[in-house]
């Protein structure tokens, strides 16, 4: 069980690395913001694999179901991160070309999501 | 409808409800919060609140004990949650001064309580209050 503990934790490291290196090479990251955002995407990673998952304890796991989930969480927070960057100046004003905050804003609304199907999953089967 | 599908429809909606109202009301005492830069991540941070503390934490929505008991046990983890954040808000600014936190300072007046708030609710949980 140890084992799969740390595995978990080396995923959750990993991930968040990975995460953070596609911010950078999308240009999403703000001067003085990489500090957050490693400690949100491994925050967002830790939930996902652990609250969302369930891992490390594999059994009963639906590995499809859970990817289709992953993906979909991920594909929702960029759809709404999208949505807010063209909405928000009708909302509140400013331009959409200030809009400096974009890899927090993703990890964000990808938490939002997380939380949301960690919630929905309760009454959802199979979610 | 049968009434635990209604139960979930109005906890959601009071989840992004209420994240959308906090988000306003940081906004209505703070103008510099009205940038579009900040608007979104704002929002979605108070939304992610609100579904962790109506859904998780409060246990709305999900089937579970319904007692006198349970419903007294949330109410003290949720004013022990409550108080421990405004203290340590209140503690944080007075100790080191508005926006020592971040080089955004209108991030650290809106979000500060949001991340004092996740800390002691998640304590709260921790500890079996709720």
């Amino acid at each position: 069980m140890l084992t799969r503990k740390l595995a978990v934790l080396a995923a959750v490291i990993v991930l968040a690395a990975v995460s953070v290196f596609i911010m950078w090479l999308l240009d999403w990251n703000q001067k003085g913001t990489l500090g957050l955002d490693i400690d949100l995407w491994l925050i967002a990673w830790f939930l996902a694999l652990t609250a969302y998952w369930g891992l490390p304890n594999t059994e009963g796991l639906r590995v499809a179901n859970k990817l289709v989930g992953t993906v979909l969480f991920l594909a929702l927070g960029l759809g709404f991160t999208y949505l807010f960057k063209y909405a928000t100046p009708s909302i509140v004003g400013g331009s959409v070309d200030e809009y400096p905050l974009m890899s927090l804003t993703y990890v964000a609304w990808v938490l939002v999501f997380i939380m949301l199907f960690i919630w929905l999953r309760n009454f959802i089967r199979g979610l | 409808m049968n009434s635990p599908t209604a139960e979930r429809i109005l906890t959601f909606l009071l989840m992004v409800a209420t994240g959308v109202a906090v988000t306003w009301a940081f906004f209505y005492v703070s103008p510099d919060l009205t940038s579009a830069t900040l608007f979104s991540a704002v929002l979605a941070y108070w939304i992610l609140f609100f579904i962790f503390f109506y859904g998780p934490f409060l246990g709305m929505g999900l089937e579970g004990e319904r007692s006198e008991r349970a419903t007294l046990r949330k109410a003290v983890g949720t004013a022990i949650a409550f108080i421990g954040t405004v203290t340590s808000v209140t503690l944080s600014m007075t100790l080191t001064g508005d926006g020592a936190f971040a080089t955004n300072q209108e991030m650290v007046l809106s979000l500060l309580p949001l991340h004092w708030g996740f800390a002691w609710f998640v304590l709260v949980q921790h500890l079996g209050l709720v």
